[in-house]
């Protein structure tokens, strides 16, 4: 009896092992698993940025430079100003008792000044390149926005689509339908996945949905950065208070 | 162990929570108004040698009244230029239907040798360019239009979610024969078809749950009697002859029992009686007339009328003759009750002045009144429930007409002579 017991307790132990060892795998396996999905919480905040109407941050100088890039400031900093040269302050007027620089003096001032504006010129082309590379070639974002209105986000963006769609597809059968769709598009601006996760079982509206959702992809541009987005939609008719 | 087994199962969980939890934002998406879906109709193109463009016209001109009565589409019938290589070959240009408006597309071929009819539609969602639905028939030229009829059912569920009633038909009492005899037709009122021929006033006729038999009261014998009839027959089988009347039978949702009105003890009481006739079973216990039973989908309960409290009335009780409801209390007389197949309504005839088709909520609330024309009586819900049938006097002789369960779309169906009553709408089959 008492042998029998020791050997029960022997097999106990490994059982316990063994099934540490699989709950620890299963663990490190779903880790990972979060690890590879993309994070969609920074997807559903990326704000939507125009690199062609950057807003000016000194409209005087005519500077297309955003003002919040410290790489930028460090540039424009280095950079000579361009346009007429402001005269250092002194407590009297240059030309007050003092005598007049030599022409030869002046023209080589001009000279170096237009140079300077011109490096200036080709410091900032670069910056907006390296700016524009950064965001994503091709047409990104908002088509037709300036990039700095409240709300300019893709989300945003996709529901107006989607709305716009809506109004042309909208049908159903029951009196209070709903449907609660997962939308993926990719980089490519194209509908990867609709995923219906709730609906009041209207199969009329439904389809309504999906024809919306068919129909706004037609019109749709890619994600900012080209990169994939997810969100979730709550599609209803107007007027309609039921979740 | 056990702790660090527990600990490791909780930060799973607790991982798979944040995981879900981080990503639920809500975005949502109106629109106002609820319009039809428009969805044309090409006429079917012949496959062979044999061209009979009226078959096709016949097919389409079906599909169209069908979808136009089920409420949901704005269908029209457009003609186009066959496809070369037939459908299952040919590449559709969606983008003429698409630029004039439509939603979706039917378009079909037949095939006629002699008798032998071959018929092929597909249904097309032209926005996303691809077929939703495609079903081939084989049989003869007289079943062209259950063709089309079981076409826009499949439609309706393969849209809608649920089978459409058009391959179902309705039966009815008609007088055009002389007497009041029993009669078949397509809900649509093709395929007329006599079905009794017995010579007396025959009325009240009820269609099995298998759509293989009909009760009806006949007064063959002098007595209002129920009698059983095979539809495939021509033999009726007397199922209750007992004394007094015998009125009003209505089948039990399984098929096993039918309710009907017995007077055999003074009053008119509802009993319960086995398919054969057998083991009646008294339901109702008033001074009053009981009569009229309709059964709930479910086979539970039991609508009926009673003018217990002076004016008939609708009740419901459990299907054992206990928890008497009262339904309607609005003036007048309410007569005819009829349990919609979703549960949730009954129709019902209520007199005041005239007889007009109402709707009641199960529970007495939201009475409606569907019906103002003429005069209008005995509704019945299609197998579906989105539609009902009843007989109308508009002026001239009745007719059987067909409603949406909301009211709207009433339209006289029955084509035969004399006076048209009592429909029942059958199963599908």
């Amino acid at each position: 009896m008492h042998a029998l017991q020791r050997r029960s307790d022997t097999w106990l132990g490994v059982t316990l092992l063994l099934s540490a060892t699989v709950h620890v795998a299963a663990f490190v396996c779903m880790v990972w698993l979060q690890q590879l999905q993309p994070d969609l919480g920074q997807l559903q905040t990326t704000y939507y940025v125009d690199v062609v109407n950057l807003p000016v941050a000194a409209p005087q100088a005519g500077s297309p430079l955003p003002e919040a890039s410290p790489a930028s400031e460090d540039e424009v900093a280095a950079a000579p100003q361009a346009g007429p040269q402001t005269p250092p302050a002194t407590p009297f007027p240059s030309n007050a008792g003092g005598k007049a620089a030599p022409s030869e003096d002046h023209g080589f001032q001009e000279r170096m000044a237009k140079l300077a504006a011109k490096a200036a010129e080709q410091r900032q082309a670069a910056a907006l390149e390296s700016l524009r590379r950064k965001i994503g070639g091709g047409k990104v974002g908002m088509p037709g926005a300036a990039g700095s209105q409240a709300g300019s986000d893709y989300t945003a963006y996709l529901h107006s689509r989607l709305k716009d769609a809506f109004r042309k597809t909208i049908s159903y059968q029951s009196s209070a339908p709903f449907a609660v769709v997962r939308l993926t598009v990719d980089g490519d601006g194209r509908i990867l996945r609709t995923r219906f996760e709730r609906s009041n079982g209207d199969k009329l509206f439904e389809s309504a949905v999906q024809r919306a959702i068919s129909l706004a992809e037609q019109r749709i541009v890619p994600p900012p950065g080209r990169s994939t987005y997810e969100g979730t939609f709550v599609f209803k008719p107007q007027g309609v208070t039921q979740q | 162990m056990k702790r660090i087994i527990r600990l490791l199962c909780g930060l799973a969980l607790l991982c798979s929570l944040t995981g879900t939890a981080g990503s639920a934002t809500y975005i949502e998406v109106t629109a106002p108004g609820n319009r039809l879906l428009r969805l044309a109709i090409v006429p079917a193109q012949p496959l062979g040698d044999t061209v009979r463009p009226e078959l096709a016209n016949e097919m389409a001109e079906a599909q169209v009244f069908d979808l136009t009565m089920s409420g949901l589409f704005t269908a029209e019938r457009r003609d186009a230029a066959p496809l070369p290589q037939g459908l299952g070959l040919s590449v559709i240009d969606f983008i003429p239907w698409l630029t004039a408006g439509y939603d979706l597309l039917i378009r079909g071929e037949y095939e006629l040798r002699g008798d032998e009819l071959t018929v092929e539609f597909r249904l097309f969602d032209v926005l996303n360019k691809k077929p939703l639905l495609v079903k081939r028939y084989l049989g003869s030229r007289k079943d062209l239009r259950r063709f089309s009829h079981h076409f826009i059912d499949e439609l309706l569920a393969t849209l809608a979610g649920e089978r459409g009633p058009f391959s179902s038909r309705i039966l009815f009492v008609s007088t055009q024969s002389g007497n009041k005899e029993i009669f078949a037709m397509d809900w649509d009122g093709h395929n007329l078809q006599q079905i009794t021929r017995s010579g007396a006033i025959t009325i009240s006729p009820d269609v099995s749950p298998d759509g293989r038999e009909i009760i009806f009261t006949s007064y063959k014998r002098g007595n209002p009697d129920l009698y059983k009839r095979a539809l495939s027959s021509t033999v009726d089988v007397p199922l209750s002859t007992r004394r007094g009347v015998n009125i009003t039978g209505a089948w039990s949702p399984d098929g096993t029992r039918i309710a009907l009105g017995l007077s055999k003890d003074g009053n008119t009481e509802l009993y319960l009686i086995n398919r054969d006739g057998s083991s009646p079973e008294r339901l109702t216990v008033s001074h009053a007339a009981n009569l009229s039973p309709s059964w709930s989908p479910d086979g539970s309960k039991i609508a009926f009328v009673s003018d217990r409290l002076g004016r008939p009335h609708i009740f419901i009780m459990d299907a054992n003759g206990g928890n008497v409801q009262r339904v309607t209390t609005n003036g007048g007389n309410n007569f005819n009750p009829a349990w919609s197949p979703k549960g949730d309504k009954i129709a019902y005839t209520h007199q005041s002045g005239g007889f007009q088709i109402f709707v009641i909520n199960t529970d007495g609330s939201g009475d409606t009144q569907l019906t103002s024309e003429g005069s209008n009586e005995r509704p019945r819900w299609s197998p579906d429930g989105r539609l009902i049938a009843f007989s109308s006097k508009r002026g001239g002789n009745e007719a059987i007409y067909v409603m949406r369960a909301d009211g709207s779309g009433q339209t006289k169906v029955s084509r035969s002579s004399g006076n048209n009553i009592h429909p029942v709408w059958a199963p599908r089959h």
